[in-house]
């Protein structure tokens, strides 16, 4: 009996000791976060009380710009913002090997070891991590002309999903059909993709032209609403009944029609071996150049610009706003759409509402944090996936929690916003620069 | 009585004022009159605690005080209206009336309104309290401005060209009310530039010039003419060459143009005037008085009212109405308009983009193809630059970085490499300085030379009287009679600006 | 295809349960989007508002020796609070401060929060459970947290099955008193006319001496706080307890589409939550096939989808979101 109570009692002191630790865990991470964060404000607030002295020009007060004067960057030299952004990633970098080396007690080197070995572990790992980064990264190109246009379009999510959920549909019903001409089958798909994508982003784009409707509540909305009808599909078309699983479509084993439908995943399989998502790369490379050369060097991609630089000088341009947007937004859902298509055909080859994975929110921040940039958003889709597929394998290698690799994720994209403040801030110390020089003009 | 001392603020080497030394009493309507620039907004910010000076002191009832926000502008009894309310439009009157003042924790909105009902009264405004404020007019708006500032307790309101959004009766009103809380011993600020408001409503007269007080006076012993010379100046001579105009050809005829702006005032009443090819036409006028309405109208940017006409008579073909057509249509009818506006990263250009970039957004759509070609847009900015000698690090540099004069030279350089036709500016040399001003009287001349019909709104009379071939007045949205710059003198136009009337002049 | 049952007491208490837990999310976004923020991290949010209550009452239920139904409630509170205060904490300073875009430190936030629960969650489970424990129950908080006036609700018949029924706590009372006083906060009182004020026009509200940037942080504290809430009601009270990974569902969406549909108003919220809670758990009790019960999911949205678009079409200026909502204000500005 007493022995009894004593290890029970022993039990609850160790429980209790566990919970702790988590408990002191978890504070130490917040009170990292809290004091990286206080810090850069109160550095910032310093620089510009000392600034706001400085700074009373009537004009400056008339040509005050907007908050989403991104574009101040350029006044930054490159590895100004580089030097930046790479030593804010590092301090979260630490923090991320801090966090999980206090959760699971590895060491770093065990924990850096992981991490790669999850990502370049095998071929398997590395193909899924090219593949993952890219398909991060064509949505982030799909948001790049919405936002440039000021568009808030957090819709992608659900574009991505009817863009999936169309093209397996076509797969399912079309495939009897078109079996032998599995090319033609291949643009049905396609064209079914982005349609669909392009459906869930007209209405939204058509009510803010006319009539202002909030885009982005409305987008937001429309992701539930695809959600909830990939659920619907997924159901309807399951393959036992009650499991909500539509299997593999067209299925090696068992299906009439094996791998019609499905992306060639041997593409030159004498240089990247079998199994390689080459064409899938290719295809969003593509989509990606073709955009970079959209933005760059079209008057449509200037239009485009133009609008998000500023509505009035647009119509002063004679630029019809109404249609840039609408086409624009157009545009932005197909590749959407696009994308889904890329998952069910090239990836899943099944259809699931998870099978947007989020891709649709993290774009957000890559197109965001990366400034339109596509190499910065090819580095930040790369990091984000990297980091995320690490925490898994460290999930199962070192039994850390899978969840952590959201939350991981989640503080490495805080310490991205904490640095393009930084960035931001920077053009404002610029701007002395400036004055000297017209102080120099002047006199002269 | 406030008294301020040698107050003085500069902008960079910019004097906005100097040794401003004035006196301001209780039971008085003093009137800060003076150009635009003239420093008068400038100088009653400083009261108002926008704007901390950098030399002088202010002092209240002989002691000094230190005013370094509006709160503590407001403590020290200080209120300013501003031309810009500063209203949330969705609360009601009494709500924005109370906004911040934190009397209690909860509101007692039936005894506010009574409160407001009682300031209303006392001094002659009449506003309903439980109106929200996105139904008022602009008119009520002010009404309620300054009944937030007396519920606030102020002793001294400032009011910054407060006529400017008002219609004759209107103004009239405020002047009824303004005279009242004069009676009841509240010291009233106005700045303006328009005279006979000055001459109507005021006690004591300060003059300020290139923001210096040029004279103080008291009002009975001020008249129009003796005003407009002390807000002038002397006539400077200025070195600008007036080539003699060429064979004319009419190219925009304006008939019964008018315009309404979103509150429904009218700010272009029946306007007619015709514009020549080879001329430069003069537009004075103190800003506001519709100028900005009457060149956007003519852009095809402007919703005008039924019965205007716009006509322009294009080189090649017959002649095109204009009215009631877009920017995009205008453009496709092959007419070279060039628009220099008056708020040039809002509607001219685009801050975030280079000179380049900018520069095409007159080239971009010249030829049906899919891809832009930057390559003659980079030739024009280079030019720009070299001719105009614009100051940026490059041409892809973001015009929003540059200063304001530079920005302005991007302007007016793609506009006139645009081969305009017609060639409209508003204040084209806005913080230009000297020598870059001089550059773009001559660019103007050349425009006409070359046989453009050019449109010069200006603020400078001087520059006006040198370069124009014929002068038009706007004044509260009605335009006089085309003047002869050689025999119309400074202060004649200055009369007209200020709401004379023409007969007057010509006896 | 319509049944009966929708028409059953077990129905109205699911809706009640499930529209509660809305109700709180909706009312706490609703005060952050008065003060011009649109806080797309209120999923995440309230999943750390959930892991909150669940890790207080479990910290308490393996320490205490004498189990007190108030102090383990108040430990549940105390870390839910704690748990919402440090994911609003964070989107205050990246949002007001560092003036980071308002919809990707949401969406990372929704990231980090729902995360950061199921973390938590597994952790727990593993401590409770050894090695695979997949979920974490916390039955007697939450018998606590559902307590109730045995002769209210088991004596009066129908009437207190339906309104005063055994699964509801006290919470459910709080969550509806909450709503009338922040109506009442927002009509009536001062301070809450100084926030309306700063989420319509900071400008404004600065020249009418209003600290902008306190009113910003306090709004978003207090909010996230509330929204919390939500999820430490939907623990204990609709999942009775147990937590697994990704308890909360949708809910948070829902929280943030149902502040569109009820226009930003508290009261107008309760129905509204009460609608939405209908319409979540409907399909149970329609004999829908469980295809059709997703199409009915997706009625909330749909509906929030046509509020917008009416109150954009109708233009009503009290029915538009707040004007500086998703702006940054910079006071240099003025």
């Amino acid at each position: 009996m007493i022995l009894s109570s004593v290890v029970d009692q022993y039990f609850r002191l160790e429980r209790y000791a566990k919970i702790l630790k988590v408990l002191a865990q978890i504070f130490i991470v917040v009170a990292i976060i809290a004091v990286c964060v206080l810090g850069a404000y109160l550095l910032v607030n310093l620089i510009r009380s000392r600034q706001k002295r400085k700074q009373e020009d009537p004009e400056e007060k008339n040509t005050k710009i907007p908050l989403f004067r991104i574009t101040k960057q350029k006044e930054l030299k490159f590895w100004q913002k580089l030097i930046i952004r790479v030593g804010i990633f590092l301090v979260g970098f630490a923090l991320y090997m801090m966090i999980i080396n206090l959760i699971t007690g590895a060491s770093n080197a065990q924990i850096l070891s992981t991490l790669f070995k999850g990502n370049f572990g095998s071929s398997i790992n590395i193909w899924a991590l090219l593949r993952n980064t890219f398909l991060l990264f064509g949505v982030g190109v799909a948001l790049i002309p919405v936002f440039k246009m000021r568009f808030w379009n957090i819709g992608a999510e659900g574009q991505i999903l009817v863009g999936g959920l169309a093209t397996f549909a076509i797969m399912k019903y079309l495939t009897p059909a078109f079996h032998n001409m599995q090319f033609l089958l291949f643009i049905i798909m396609f064209l079914g993709g982005i349609l669909a994508g392009m459906l869930w982003g007209i209405f939204p784009a058509l009510f803010k032209a006319k009539f202002g409707t909030n885009e982005t509540l409305f987008t937001l909305m429309m992701n539930y609403i695809a959600i909830q009808l990939v659920r619907y599909f997924c159901i309807k078309w399951e393959k036992v009944p009650g499991s909500g699983d539509v299997g593999i479509i067209n299925n090696v084993f068992g299906s009439e029609y094996p791998k019609v439908g499905w992306i060639p995943n041997n593409f030159l399989s004498s240089i990247f071996g079998s199994g390689n998502y080459v064409l899938l790369l290719l295809l969003v490379g593509v989509v990606a150049l073709a955009m970079y050369v959209y933005m760059k060097y079209t008057k449509q991609g200037y239009e485009i610009k133009v609008v998000g630089g500023s509505v009035n000088t647009a119509n002063y341009a004679a630029i019809d706003v109404e249609k840039v947007t609408i086409r624009t937004v157009l545009i932005s859902s197909a590749i959407c759409g696009f994308v889904g298509m890329l998952i069910v055909a090239g990836v899943d080859h099944s259809l699931s509402p998870n099978l947007a994975a989020g891709r649709g929110f993290t774009a957000i921040t890559v197109t965001w944090l990366g400034n339109f940039n596509m190499g910065f958003m090819l580095i930040i889709s790369a990091l984000l996936t990297f980091f995320s597929a690490g925490a898994k394998r460290l999930a199962s290698d070192i039994s850390l929690n899978a969840s952590m690799s959201d939350v991981l994720i989640g503080i490495l994209i805080f310490f991205i916003l904490i640095s393009e403040f930084f960035i931001r801030y920077k053009v404002i110390i610029n701007r002395k620069k400036k004055d000297k020089e017209e102080l120099a003009n002047a006199s002269n | 009585m406030f008294e301020l001392k040698n107050l003085s603020k500069y902008f960079g080497e910019v004097v906005a004022n100097e040794d401003i030394s004035l006196t301001i009493n209780e039971g008085e309507i003093l009137a800060l009159l003076g150009e635009n620039g003239s420093g008068k907004t400038t100088l009653m910010n400083m009261l108002a605690g926008l704007y901390y000076p950098d030399r002088g002191q202010i002092f209240l009832n002989g002691e000094e005080i230190v005013i370094k926000s509006p709160k503590d502008a407001s403590s020290y009894g200080i209120g300013m209206i501003h031309q810009h309310f500063k209203l949330v439009d969705l609360l009601t009157a009494a709500e924005n009336v109370i906004l911040g003042l934190n009397k209690g924790f909860f509101l007692d909105m039936e005894k506010v309104e009574q409160e407001i009902k009682e300031v209303g009264e006392m001094y002659g405004f009449d506003i309903d309290p439980k109106k929200k404020v996105y139904n008022m007019t602009v008119s009520e708006k002010q009404s309620l401005e300054i009944i937030k500032v007396l519920y606030r307790g102020a002793n001294l309101l400032i009011l910054d060209e407060p006529t400017a959004v008002l219609t004759p009766q209107e103004t009239k009103q405020l002047f009824k009310a303004l005279r009242k809380l004069k009676e009841r011993g509240k010291a009233i600020v106005l700045i303006t530039h328009k005279m006979n408001e000055v001459l109507g409503v005021s006690d004591s007269i300060a003059v300020l010039r290139k923001g210096k007080l040029v004279k103080r006076l008291a009002t009975k012993d001020a008249n129009e003419l003796m005003l407009a010379e002390l807000m002038v100046g002397e006539k400077v001579s200025l070195n600008i060459k007036r080539s003699k105009v060429k064979d004319p050809v009419l190219r925009l005829e304006i008939r019964d143009l008018s315009v309404k702006n979103q509150y429904g005032k009218m700010v272009l009443d029946n306007v007619s005037f015709d514009a020549y090819g080879g001329e430069i036409l003069g537009i004075a006028g103190i800003s506001g008085s519709g100028q900005k309405e009457l060149l956007e109208a003519i852009a095809g940017l402007q919703g005008t009212q039924k019965g205007s006409d716009i006509t322009y008579y294009h080189p090649k073909h017959n002649e095109i109405k204009l009215i009631g057509k877009s920017p995009f249509q205008i453009k496709r009818l092959g007419i070279s308009l060039s628009f220099v506006p008056e708020d040039r990263l809002g509607m001219g250009l685009v801050g975030s983009m280079g000179m380049v970039d900018n520069v095409l957004l007159r080239t971009y759509d010249e030829t049906p193809n899919f891809y832009k070609n930057r390559k003659r847009a980079k030739k024009i900015a280079k030019a720009i630059k070299e001719e105009l000698a614009v100051s940026t690090p490059s041409e892809e540099t973001a015009v929003q970085t540059l200063s304001g004069g530079n920005v302005q030279k991007v302007l007016v350089g793609r506009e006139i490499a645009n081969n305009p036709i017609v060639f409209m500016t508003a204040y084209a040399v806005r913080g230009l300085d000297i020598n870059t001003s001089y550059v773009i009287y001559d660019i103007l001349n050349k425009q006409k030379e070359a046989g453009v019909a050019v449109i010069y709104v200006g603020e400078d009379l001087d520059v006006l009287l040198a370069l124009s071939d014929k002068i038009l007045v706007l004044s509260n949205g009605k335009i006089s009679k085309p003047l002869d710059p050689k025999k119309v003198t400074k202060e004649e136009i200055g009369l007209l600006m200020t709401n004379k009337i023409e007969e007057e002049l010509e006896k | 295809m319509l049944a009966i049952e929708i028409f059953s007491v077990s129905f109205f208490v699911a809706m009640v349960l499930n529209g509660i837990t809305l109700l709180f999310g909706c009312l706490g976004e609703t005060i952050i989007e008065k003060a011009g923020h649109l806080n797309l991290g209120i999923p995440g949010i309230m999943y750390l508002g959930g892991i909150g209550a669940i890790l207080g009452a479990f910290i308490y239920e393996s320490n205490a020796t004498n189990f007190n139904g108030f102090l383990a409630i108040l430990c549940a509170l105390f870390f839910c609070i704690l748990m919402s205060g440090l994911g609003a904490c964070i989107y205050a300073v990246l949002t007001v401060s560092l003036r980071a875009n308002q919809n990707v430190t949401g969406l990372a936030l929704t990231t980090f929060g729902v995360g950061l629960a199921n973390f938590l969650g597994g952790s727990l489970g593993k401590l409770a459970q050894g090695g695979s424990g997949l979920f974490v129950s916390v039955k007697e908080t939450s018998d606590a947290f559902t307590f109730y006036i045995p002769w209210l609700s088991e004596k009066t018949g129908l009437f207190g099955k339906l309104f005063f029924n055994s699964s509801y706590g006290f919470l459910t009372f709080v969550a509806l008193i909450l709503a009338v006083l922040v109506h009442i906060f927002f009509k009536k009182t001062s301070i809450g006319l100084n926030l309306k004020a700063v989420g319509e026009n900071p400008q404004a509200a600065d020249a009418a001496g209003i600290n902008v940037t306190k009113y910003k942080y306090v709004a978003i504290m207090v909010g996230g706080i509330i929204a919390g809430l939500g999820g430490c009601y939907f623990v204990m009270n609709y999942l009775k307890g147990v937590w697994q990974h990704g308890a909360l569902g949708d809910a948070g969406w829902l929280a943030v589409a149902l502040v569109i549909f009820s226009l930003w108003r508290p009261l107008r919220s309760i129905w509204g939550a009460f609608l939405f809670g209908a319409l979540t758990v409907a399909y149970n009790y329609l004999h829908a096939s469980t295809s059709q019960q997703e199409i009915l999911k997706m009625l909330p949205y749909l509906v929030t989808i046509i509020v917008l678009i009416v109150t954009s079409l109708n233009k009503r200026r009290e029915d538009q979101p707040p004007r500086s909502l998703g702006l940054h204000y910079f006071r240099e500005e003025r």
